[in-house]
């Protein structure tokens, strides 16, 4: 890990080259004050308000969020109990399976095709990155009208190779491989960025020796590329998980979660419960549940980056 | 034997990358395609849905505030990501897996779990409707945080110590050995900033009461959420033009330079 | 009966005193600010009509400076409005679902209208629910379940375009004729809220979906198992309507493109649909069963919420009886096709003139007479829940109609059982 250097301006008996308070500017004090507003602002937009939810899920929350009794876990067993939000996790499970495996295998082919490419068509690269641009509510409301039954432009593309009567968001399977594509189509590009700059740093004699000593590349994928990807990888797939749990916008647009709840994940559900239901007491322990999940993820995934990013030095 | 080989893979990864290239950008053509094209009682070229979707929300005035909010956001989450991710690369204090903790956070929490009370917080400040009150929440990016930590965190020590040796202090050595080295890792960032905030729906429709501060993916919404009636694909397609055009120029204009940069930066060495 | 009007009359004696007192001050101060939180029900150029309104409104009322907000679809409006109101400065109107009114109550968030509903002359049904004795929604932007039919479509298979169905067995007639020339019979929406669309079967079987006291429903009832059977009937036995849940945003642009002869929707798409078809759009009751056409209700209501101060409230009312006066109801309705809310707006002689050249303008009106009131509970959105995914696993295949229903039925008690 990083070692602790103190600044040998107060030391060296060199020219200084800045101006006089530039020495104050290097004190330990001034490295707390320079990161005190970004920590408030953190803190108050986001770790005071999360811990507030956790503190409240543990009492009993009235129609407009406020506390009117203590209910120690009865909000987390009133949420397992109710049947929707199994399925729900179910649902959400599967989904960010199929989600992240998916994307992240298209993104690192993508990432490997361009790369070894060099100089690609300025069109090919507007037209794969071009889902990143395109906001999420417009995005899903054109999918809508390419899966509209019978007469959408997908649908009738399944009728010529032989699926006819196709209604793939009328059906709880399909509408959620619907939402996987949907999320693939949006954020592979996206994560093939960055697995083009993981790939960029294998030293340079390395691809050579991959080059001459395995055309065809399965090899070293497996015993070069990999290792080193590693770090890059369990950060991309991080942000995947993150991204693929916090999905709503399409299933707000495209489904309601339906049909039959079929398309009901987790965070659909959370806003469901809280400004659809009035049911905040479940929710702050539904965001509570979530929170926790999803820190540790991250968490990590990112210890799992500190151990190798020195790996390859 | 190796050479038609790589010839006939170089045609297959040609092909795939050029129905990959359709698949992806299909929905974007649709759109462009949709907008210009007539609707029902009309056919050819038409200017009538982008006048349309124009006549439903003053489009220009809310381009020029998601230009400010994106910009703004991107400035301040550059720089303090740049103040913040520099101490965490380069010193040890006390407290500093706490710090970085919290500055993780920012990346992993929901918006749904502090949505109300960061409306509360923004409307305490007496900044409802306003581009500040938007910006607010989001001047913190952790993303940007651990980007530039990273970047800094590569830059060999070598080259600090000869700085020092030629007598910088700590300013003059981040002005020269370690702020050069960024430029790949702020492109990055300002890729993934300017994306999310220049499509973020949810938080400026509650935060915003009228047009004042109002972004265009809020203009948007009000052409695809309709309530009761289906939807008008054509002025939707409008008005998602009007939104993705000007960021898509961009792109064009600059996709070898943000392809370059992503292709340099996130060395994680 | 007196005792309501009694009320009325104190209220409004109350409110011209108000108004006169107020009156005399007004001419030296500054104008009312009044935030109201609108939907806009349908796309489009809509949103600057609701301004120009609005604008005309603040001319002709200078005490008074409305300013409307656009919060989103009626979901997000809901969500909107309850995050004021938690941070403690909710709208002072606001146009929601006419059935949120049971939560918005739960939730101790509105004021009784009853001095509105009084004096505005607006047609009974779309008054209802009246609860505990109290108007607290006054319709703005109202609209029934109808079957718009395509008259192109209907002569070519052999049909009267002036002769729409009656009755369930024409319906199915009709769609079997139209089927024959390779283009579908009939499509009704099932995705999302469907117990709109379900509920007029429902009624027309016998029973609605709810009683009006916002606290029973009746998920389970004869009437309920009947309708959905006939939805079934229709795509599974005769063939005349495509298997599976069908999207409610497309399904208007299918019969515009003339890919089905016949579709169900709500009367304030009307607009819309005359816009993008180049044929004929018929427009009639939706089919009975056994003699009644009924039909469902839906749309907004203006409610005003606890929370602003006394000058906002006569504000807030000033503007309700505006917007709903005879003019400006029929302004509205020709602007969308949302049913007129007072029989007068259809005496106005632009009105008259415009609806002898679209009589389909009409037929929500007419339909009044043999509305229902809409499904309205407590915990609203849990129970429409509950119903919309029983109705779509037996669409779907995935249950049968009396479990499924007998199911739904058993949840909606549970959930209702807090607030009896």
């Amino acid at each position: 890990m990083s070692t602790l250097v103190e600044p040998a301006s107060q030391a060296s008996p060199g020219p200084a080259k800045a101006g006089p308070g530039a020495r104050w500017l290097a004190g330990p004090g001034v490295r707390y004050l320079l990161m005190l507003p970004p920590a408030l602002m953190v803190i108050g937009f986001v770790v005071y308000p999360m811990v507030q939810t956790v503190i409240h899920s543990f009492y009993r929350l009235d129609g407009l969020g406020r506390v009117i009794g203590f209910a120690g876990f009865g909000n987390y067993s009133a949420l397992f109990a109710n049947p929707v939000f199994m399925q729900v996790l179910r649902n959400t499970a599967i989904y960010t399976v199929f989600a992240v495996v998916l994307s992240i295998a298209l993104a690192f082919a993508l990432a490997l095709l361009l790369t070894n490419r060099g100089i690609v068509n300025r069109l090919l690269l507007v037209g794969i990155f071009s889902p990143t641009v395109m906001p999420t509510i417009a995005a899903a409301n054109i999918w809508l009208y390419f899966l509209a039954p019978q007469f959408g432009l997908v649908t009738e593309l399944l009728g010529k190779v032989g699926i006819s009567q196709a209604n793939i968001l009328g059906e709880p399977g399909s509408a959620l491989g619907a939402l996987v594509a949907l999320f693939v189509w949006k954020y592979a590009p996206y994560f093939t960025l960055f697995l083009m700059a993981g790939l960029q740093s294998i030293p340079q004699n390395v691809r050579e020796a991959m080059r001459t000593e395995d055309p065809h590349g399965w090899q070293s994928l497996r015993k070069v590329v990999l290792p080193i990807m590693a770090p890059m990888l369990a950060f991309v797939v991080t942000l995947a998980v993150i991204y693929a749990m916090e999905t709503i916008d399409p299933i707000y647009v495209m489904t309601q979660g339906g049909p039959a709840n079929g398309t009901n994940l987790v965070m659909f559900y959370l806003y469901q419960l809280g400004f659809n239901y009035y049911a905040w007491g479940p929710a702050a322990a539904l965001s509570a549940l979530l929170l926790g999940g999803l820190s540790s993820l991250s968490a990590l995934s990112l210890i799992a980056l500190e151990r190798r990013a020195f790996h390859w030095a | 034997m190796g050479v038609t080989w790589r010839a006939w893979r170089r045609g297959l990864e040609g092909g795939v990358l050029a129905a990959v290239a359709l698949i992806w950008g299909f929905p974007t053509l649709w759109v462009l395609y949709a907008t210009f094209a007539g609707t029902g009682h009309t056919s050819g070229f038409t200017l009538g849905n982008l006048a349309g979707a124009l006549q439903t929300a003053p489009f220009g005035e809310y381009t020029v505030n998601t230009i400010i909010i994106v910009g703004t956001l991107l400035l301040t989450q550059g720089i303090v990501g740049l103040i913040v991710g520099f101490i965490l690369a380069r010193y040890d204090f006390p407290g500093k897996s706490i710090v970085t903790a919290i500055f993780l956070l920012q990346i992993v929490v929901p918006v749904y779990a502090v949505l109300i009370q960061d409306y509360q917080i923004v409307q305490g400040l007496h900044l409802l409707n306003t581009r500040l009150g938007i910006m607010l929440p989001y001047a913190v990016s952790g993303i940007a945080v651990v980007a530039f930590r990273q970047a800094f965190r590569a830059v060999p020590r070598e080259l600090e110590e000869a700085a020092r040796l030629d007598g910088y202090d700590m300013l003059g050595v981040f002005r020269r050995v370690y702020l050069p080295r960024v430029g790949p890792a702020a492109i990055a960032f300002a890729v993934i900033s300017v994306t999310f905030h220049w499509t973020d729906f949810l938080w400026p429709l509650i935060v915003t009461n009228s047009d004042a501060a109002r972004p265009v993916v809020v203009g948007l919404a009000l052409l695809a959420e309709a309530s009761e009636s289906g939807l008008q694909w054509n002025l939707l397609a409008a008005g998602t033009a009007i939104v993705i055009i000007p960021v898509l120029i961009v792109f064009v204009v600059g996709t070898r330079r943000i392809l370059a940069a992503f292709t340099s930066t996130f060395d994680w060495r | 009966m007196r005792s309501t009007w009694m009320r009325v009359g104190s209220a409004m004696a109350g409110l011209a005193l108000l108004v006169s007192g107020g009156a005399v001050a007004s001419a030296a101060k500054a104008p009312t600010q009044l935030s109201f939180d609108f939907p806009v029900g349908v796309t489009g150029p809509l949103t600057t009509d609701m301004q120009h309104l609005v604008n005309a409104f603040n001319k002709t009322h200078p005490t008074i400076q409305v300013t409307p907000v656009f919060t989103g679809s009626y979901q997000q409006t809901v969500a909107r409005v309850e995050t004021d109101i938690q941070s403690g400065t909710p709208p002072t109107l606001a146009v929601m679902t006419s059935t949120s009114v049971y939560d918005m109550l739960h939730l101790n968030a509105i004021l009784p209208l009853d001095s509105v509903a009084a004096q505005g002359d607006y047609y009974p049904a779309l008054l209802q629910p009246e609860v505990k004795g109290h108007y607290y929604g006054i319709p703005f932007q109202r609209s029934t379940v109808v079957l718009y039919y395509n008259k192109d479509i209907f002569k070519e298979a052999g049909l009267n375009p002036n002769q729409p169905p009656k009755t369930w067995s024409d319906l199915v007639t009709d769609a079997k004729a139209i089927q024959k020339l390779g283009i579908t019979g009939i499509e009704i929406p099932t995705d999302g809220t469907c117990y709109w669309e379900f509920a007029p079967f429902a009624i027309e079987a016998g029973q609605n979906l709810a009683s009006n006291d916002g606290l029973h429903v009746y998920f389970n009832s004869s009437a309920a198992k009947t309708a959905l059977n006939f939805w079934m009937d229709l795509s599974h036995k005769y063939g005349v309507e495509p298997k599976g849940i069908l999207p409610w945003a497309t399904v208007p642009s299918d019969f515009e493109s003339g890919k089905v002869g016949m579709i169900v929707h709500s009367s304030g798409s009307l607009a819309a649909i005359l816009k993008a078809a180049n044929f004929k759009v018929g427009e009639t009751f939706m089919p009975a069963d056994h003699s009644k056409y009924l039909t469902d209700l839906g749309g907004g209501d203006f409610f005003l919420f606890k929370g602003a101060s006394k000058s906002q409230q006569q504000a807030a009312i000033a503007f309700i009886k505006w917007m709903t006066s005879p003019q400006q109801a029929a302004t509205w309705s020709k602007e969308t096709g949302y049913v007129a809310v007072t029989p007068k707006a259809y005496q106005q002689s632009g009105m008259q003139k415009f609806t002898a050249a679209h009589p389909q303008f009409l037929i929500p009106a007419e339909q009044l007479q043999y509305a229902q009131p809409e499904l309205a509970t407590y915990s609203l959105s849990q129970i429409q829940d509950t119903l919309d995914a029983a109705i779509q696993s037996v669409l779907d295949g995935q249950s049968q109609v009396v479990p499924a229903l007998n199911q739904a039925q058993q949840q909606a008690n549970g959930i209702l059982a807090n607030y009896r």
